[in-house]
């Protein structure tokens, strides 16, 4: 799967260098241009989704991990994405940037996702093993019982 | 319908709490026992030492009757509840010999003249051996014994009185050969005074012990008194006739001959000199009883008087019977253990007494050519030749050559074969007595594995072998229960009792009283053995018949429930059919080792409902009633078909638990990729619906 993605990568940066001068060029203006539009967005998406750029820089393989702190994170950050877009300035874009609570909202939703990642799969491991030797105890009982009234040879018979 | 099966079931729902332990029904058993001896007991003393044969019988052992004790029994007081005038007396008999109850019967039915009357028979308790006996009654003789001491009250007997007797003691031996029957016991302490007149003398008993046994040396043939006592068989009424003799020159002489001399020593003089000179030796005897006396006394059967030659000889006729010519001796003789011999018997007698030399003598041919040369006969020239070419290509077996060979010559011999010497007929009693004593029987089955019984049977001209002798070598040779040599005994001769020390002192002549017997022994058994051994087996085969063959195979099974319940259903036949009705001791002898029965079943509440249910059975003393609780089909089918289910249950969880005891080495592994895909689900949708909301909112603003 990485080498995968490796691959992909790869031939994208081959594919970006096959590109002309100008065809180049008119891209990266594209994407200023872009930036320089959506700006109030941009600044709200890249203060709000720090954790999960972290995580992609620090844990690039980990693609559960990935996904999961970054689907809780992003739903944290619409509630200001969408907010901006009813007043759309750079101003605004950074009085919600710069407002801590807002950004204890969106770390948090991003913390959500890690503890849940981190704790999740731990506690489901227990609870099943858990079921699992209440099982075994019902069918120990089971059997001690059918052993009682029928003699400790019946589970031998199986055994052997 | 439902009713029945909430029938069927409750045993079962009400076995749950039943909790008995061993010991708990051990300590019933016992004191159950105690009291039920105690009981038996207490009845015994309030007999007042009276003990009834027949119902009608009263036999007095406070009284006994010592003149009268006769053949190892011991005669006591008898009084007949019907008719009191009757003096009569019980020979209540021994235990370690048993009476000859193929004859009992007849004497009974029959009034012989110049014999005791056997009045009645039968099995009674016996509280001076603790036992139980057979007990014989007889009329008591009103005037006395014949001879006390050894020495005749009649002093000097007259002519017509010696003629009355013995031709009446010839006349009764005829008539017992008549009915197949010997009387075997005719010897001077058994002679009485039938009336108090003492004008008629009778015979006694002889019916009490073995044919013989009691027999003093000097009343005895040479053949039978080389036998031991104990296996010198019925014999034939030649035996009885030479009784007679020697009892004639009892009776003339007024003593008894030879009281002091050992059997040995008869035996030596009456070879060496015949009966008649040995016997006679320093008497004066009348001129008129010598022909009688040398009749009755001639060592060869074949020339032996009988009543007609007596009856003339007593008359004054002539008498042209070849026994008063001197028997012919071959002159030449054979030199056998440094002594001379000539006649065959004399032969016989000293190759038996040297084993060594005489296989010597045998495997040299001398016996041969002593056969063709002195005795000049071909015919049992070849029978020694053949003896000699079977016996050369085997291991030697000197005594089993020397047997064979004896018996060839001398047919009217007995057989010796290591050290025991005896008449195949008289060889079950031999063996019986030896169990009773309970010595090494091994011998007995070698015997009985060679075929010197059917070679002595083969020689004798009016004797026929037992119609299965042919079985007697497989029966010893098969090891199963049901077989060997206390089945052949049982089978060969009808007299005997069953021999087993389980039945104690107690005396067994059928399967019925074979049942009482053990019960009553159960006190003194071993309670963790079966209530049966090899003996009782082949008796009952013997008694039984093939009916039982069955029960037979199924005791020789390897399975302990399996001859647990053969044994029982042999015991319950058994006591349908012949009694007694209750046998308190039997079935809890029997309930306590059908255990292995009760684990037929598989349910345990079950087994403990039957264990539970056996010991309140037992006590009714039925043993029917055991094998109904113990081999019920419906309960039988419903124990096998739950167990069935039980068994698939218990496959099916097991399965289960091995399933998850596998799983659980992966189960972090494979619940951790479960969580992630179920949190990367959660997680997407936690974003689409904070999406949609904040969309939602957006648009609605």
């Amino acid at each position: 799967m990485i080498q995968k993605t490796n691959k992909n990568n790869t031939q994208t940066k081959k594919t970006f260098k096959r590109l002309t001068r100008f065809q180049k060029a008119l891209l990266l203006l594209a994407a200023a241009l872009l930036i320089f539009s959506s700006f109030p967005i941009v600044l709200v998406l890249f203060i709000g989704l720090l954790p999960t750029i972290t995580v992609m820089v620090t844990d690039k393989n980990n693609y559960d991990k990935q996904m999961i702190v970054g689907c809780f994170n992003i739903a944290g950050v619409f509630f200001y994405l969408f907010n901006i877009l009813n007043n759309f300035s750079v101003n605004h874009a950074v009085s919600i940037a710069s407002d801590i609570f807002n950004l204890i909202f969106m770390l948090l939703s991003a913390g959500i996702g890690l503890i849940l990642y981190n704790e999740a799969p731990f506690f489901y491991a227990s609870y099943i093993k858990n079921l699992r030797k209440r099982q075994i105890e019902r069918i120990d009982e089971r059997l001690k019982k059918l052993a009682d009234e029928w003699g400790s040879e019946l589970n031998n018979k199986h055994i052997s | 319908m439902a009713a029945a099966e909430e029938e069927k079931n409750e045993p079962i729902e009400n076995a749950e709490n039943v909790q008995v332990s061993e010991n708990e029904i051990s300590e019933e058993v016992r004191d159950y026992a105690e009291n039920e001896q105690e009981q038996v007991q207490e009845a015994e003393r309030d007999f007042d030492e009276k003990f009834l044969l027949k119902e009608r019988y009263e036999i007095d052992f406070s009284n006994p009757m010592p003149w009268l004790d006769n053949n190892s029994g011991k005669a006591y007081a008898a009084v007949d509840r019907i008719d009191a005038t009757k003096k009569l007396f019980a020979l209540v008999c021994s235990n370690l010999t048993s009476p000859r109850l193929s004859i009992l019967s007849f004497l009974k039915s029959t009034s012989i003249p110049h014999l005791m009357k056997l009045v009645e028979y039968g099995v009674v308790d016996n509280p001076v051996e603790k036992s139980q006996c057979m007990a014989l009654i007889y009329t008591v003789p009103l005037g006395g014994k014949v001879f006390v001491n050894g020495v005749s009250i009649l002093g000097e007997i007259s002519f017509e009185t010696f003629k009355t007797t013995i031709l009446g003691f010839l006349s009764l031996a005829d008539t017992l050969k008549g009915h197949g029957i010997t009387h075997r016991a005719i010897r001077c302490d058994n002679l009485y005074f039938k009336d108090s007149e003492r004008t008629e003398i009778v015979l006694g008993d002889c019916a009490a012990s073995f044919p013989a046994y009691h027999q003093p040396p000097a009343f005895e043939t040479i053949e039978n008194l080389y036998a031991a006592p104990e296996a010198r068989g019925n014999g034939s009424e030649k035996d009885d006739f030479y009784a007679i003799g020697v009892t004639a020159l009892s009776l003339i002489s007024g003593k008894e001959p030879v009281t002091a001399a050992s059997a040995a020593e008869v035996l030596y003089k009456k070879m060496k000199k015949s009966s008649f000179l040995a016997l006679t030796e320093k008497q004066k005897i009348s001129p008129a009883y010598v022909a009688v006396l040398k009749g009755l006394l001639s060592d060869s059967s074949d020339n032996r008087w009988g009543y007609s030659q007596v009856y003339n000889a007593l008359e004054g006729k002539a008498s042209s019977h070849p026994s008063l010519a001197a028997e012919e001796k071959p002159k030449r003789s054979l030199l056998i253990g440094g002594e001379k011999v000539y006649s065959p018997a004399e032969v016989v007698y000293a190759l038996y007494s040297n084993i060594e030399e005489a296989y010597e003598i045998i495997s040299g041919g001398k016996i041969t050519e002593w056969v063709k040369n002195i005795l000049d006969n071909d015919k049992l020239k070849t029978k020694v030749e053949n003896i000699l070419g079977q016996s050369a290509g085997a291991a030697p077996n000197k005594d089993l050559l020397v047997a064979r060979t004896c018996v060839v010559i001398c047919p009217s011999f007995p057989i010796r074969y290591k050290g025991m010497t005896f008449f195949p007929n008289g060889l079950p009693k031999a063996v019986f007595m030896a169990m009773k004593e309970q010595k090494n029987l091994s011998l007995f089955a070698e015997i009985f594995n060679t075929d010197l019984i059917k070679m002595w049977y083969q020689e004798q001209s009016n004797l026929r072998s037992p119609a299965n002798a042919s079985e007697f070598r497989s029966c010893i040779n098969r090891r199963d229960i049901g077989y060997g040599l206390e089945r052949v005994i049982y089978d060969f001769d009808d007299d005997l009792p069953c021999a087993s020390p389980l039945l104690g002192k107690e005396f067994v002549d059928g399967p019925a009283p074979l049942l009482r017997a053990i019960n009553n022994n159960y006190k003194d058994s071993d309670k963790d053995t079966m209530p049966y051994d090899r003996s009782i087996i082949a008796y009952l085969r013997s008694k039984i018949g093939k009916k039982v063959e069955n029960i037979i195979s199924d005791l020789n099974s390897s399975k302990e429930e399996i001859k647990a319940s053969a044994i029982l259903h042999l015991y319950s036949n058994i006591q349908n059919k012949h009694g007694p009705a209750i046998l308190i001791n039997l079935a809890k002898w029997t309930a306590s080792i059908s255990l292995p029965i009760v684990q037929i079943y598989h349910n345990r509440r079950y087994q403990k409902y039957l264990e539970r249910e056996l010991l309140k059975v037992y006590k009714k003393g039925r043993l029917f009633d055991i094998i109904n609780l113990l081999e019920n089909e419906d309960a039988l089918y419903k124990d096998r078909t739950d167990y069935a289910a039980a068994l698939s249950e218990a496959n099916s969880l097991v399965l289960k638990k091995n399933k998850y005891l596998t799983e659980d080495e992966h189960l972090e592994l494979s619940c951790r990729e479960t969580a992630i895909k179920a949190l990367s689900f959660i997680s997407m949708f936690i974003m689409l619906a904070s999406f949609a909301y904040n969309l939602t909112m957006w648009v609605l603003q």
